[in-house]
């Protein structure tokens, strides 16, 4: 600094000279200042893409990750137990007490406060033919007979058919007819001139014909809820079960069809009419106490949110 | 005078300058290509949305259960994978094409790890893909699976086999031994830009 404290030389020329270092690192700031600014402007665009609600995502997984555990839940108790409604019930809500268990561990773990529980069960009567070499007729023998009377609705049909059995052509042939306040649709089984078994479905929207896709060992299925027949796609089948109101179940010319049969009705076994069925374990086919559906009750908790719903559940 | 004020002047700029440099020498050394940033925000929520809608996807399908049920019963690992999972990319399943689709073949890494509870109650991982420690920006999603007593097996072509869960010694013991309920997994997807 010595020159600074000096004598002038030139007078105002180091003057300038100190004026203009002085400028330059202003302008050096002011360049630095206009870099955050720019900075801050990118990090404020930034903060507004960000998502501002509150994140219900996971509350709707759980929930539908619970309806899927609850009609595996449902499945499984039926498949496994046949005693009363009561064992059903109690069955089911240890189930799915279970599954809540492991399910709300995880969940935890992200810090949110998961539950499912059963409130309510809806009990249903499962109709079932479990022989397969027998033909589609009544307990006592009849080819047309009513399956079931008095229900408010209808799942899980499915069959296991014996191509063999079947007679050639539409005309005459076994055939299921479900009635209800939606109208009579019916479901008619048969093999076509090439022996190729064939689903004929008949109803208010009118006939279409769905071909099998195989036949394995001389039977092929038949899955209303999955409207699949003998593995192939029939979207048809699927009207089959979409019934309101009282649901009337029939089959006509039992005795041109066979195979194992099952399907699950809303309504205990004292409100149905099961004219042709016999009592649980007795003969072929019989009814058995089910578990028609189910109401679960789910809350989930984070921070942000709380959420409680009640969903029924009625596997398809 | 005139002097006085330039000196002062000139010693606050020089502090500005330095406090200013300090500043920025700390913004610009945390910025590498793997640090989360303000500036990556974006990818993050849409890598976050790729990984959610993959294991959505990939549950409404049908094909999410398959890949966790492509286990060696024997080896006691994922079919030819190694006991850590699959270490050099998708697992040779469905859903392992979809990710090697959706994430691998466009630069971005993922780990797929199957969260369980043991039965002491402990949660356990189990690895399905690690392709190595995610990032700082790394998302992550979550999706709940719910194995039955019935599931099978599926052999290392990805066709059914006759092995069924129950009978198999899987990662995670059956849950609810009376019913079909086996165990309730949490199948985790992690994503980062490579």
């Amino acid at each position: 600094m010595a020159d600074l404290n000096g004598v002038r030389r030139g007078g105002s020329d180091a003057d300038r000279g100190q004026l203009l270092l002085v400028g330059a690192l202003s302008l050096a700031v002011l360049f630095v200042a206009l870099a955050l600014l720019l900075n801050t402007a990118i990090y404020t665009g930034n903060l507004a893409t960000r998502e501002a609600g509150v994140e219900g995502t996971e509350a709707i997984e759980y929930t539908s990750a619970s309806r899927e555990g609850a009609v595996a839940a449902i499945e499984s108790v039926n498949r496994r137990n046949d005693s009363s409604h009561a064992m059903l019930s109690s069955a089911l809500r240890e189930t799915m007490a279970a599954w809540d268990d492991t399910a709300a561990h995880h969940r935890a773990v992200n810090g949110d406060a998961a539950n499912a529980a059963v409130v309510g069960t809806t009990n249903g009567t499962r109709v079932r033919q479990r022989e397969a070499n027998r033909n589609f007729s009544s307990v006592g023998g009849a080819p047309d007979w009513t399956v079931v009377d008095g229900a408010t609705g209808i799942r899980s049909i499915r069959f296991e058919v014996n191509a063999t059995r079947l007679k050639n052509g539409p005309t005459d042939s076994f055939r299921m007819n479900v009635s209800s306040a939606e109208g009579t649709r019916s479901l008619s089984l048969y093999n076509n001139s090439t022996d190729d078994p064939r689903a004929l479905i008949d109803g208010p929207e009118g006939t279409s014909v769905c071909p099998a896709g195989s036949v394995t060992g001389g039977t092929f299925a038949v899955d209303v809820a999955n409207g699949s027949i003998g593995g192939a796609s029939c979207s048809a089948l699927t009207r089959l079960d979409d019934t309101s109101g009282t649901v009337t179940v029939e089959y006509d010319d039992g005795d041109v069809g066979g195979g194992a049969y099952s399907m699950v009705v809303n309504g205990t076994s004292s409100s149905l009419s099961l004219p042709g069925l016999a009592s649980p374990g007795t003969d072929d086919p019989d009814w058995t106490d089910a578990l028609y559906g189910a109401s679960i009750r789910i809350s989930y908790r984070t921070p942000q949110l709380e959420y409680t719903t009640t969903v029924a559940v009625v596997p398809a | 005078m005139d002097r006085g004020q330039a000196h002062t002047l000139e010693a606050i700029t020089a502090a500005m300058i330095l406090v200013s440099s300090l500043v920025f020498a700390l913004q610009v050394t945390a910025v590498t290509p793997l640090t989360g940033s303000t500036s990556s925000q974006h990818i993050e929520n849409q890598q976050a949305a790729v990984a959610e809608g993959l294991l959505a996807t990939a549950e409404e399908n049908g094909t999410l259960t398959p890949t966790l049920l492509h286990w060696n019963d024997s080896a006691g690992t994922w079919h030819n994978a190694t006991q850590d999972g699959y270490v050099q990319g998708a697992p040779p399943t469905a859903f392992g094409a979809t990710l090697a689709d959706a994430l691998s073949d466009r630069g971005v890494a993922f780990d797929l790890t199957m969260h369980y509870v043991d039965a002491a109650g402990n949660r356990k991982s189990r690895a399905i893909v690690d392709l190595g420690e995610p990032s700082d920006h790394a998302t992550s999603a979550t999706r709940l699976v719910t194995l039955e007593d019935d599931d099978r097996l599926r052999t290392q072509g990805g066709s059914v086999s006759g092995t069924t869960l129950e009978n198999a010694s899987y990662v995670v013991d059956d849950t609810v031994a009376e019913q079909n309920l086996y165990a309730v997994v949490e199948v985790e997807l992690v994503v980062w830009r490579i």
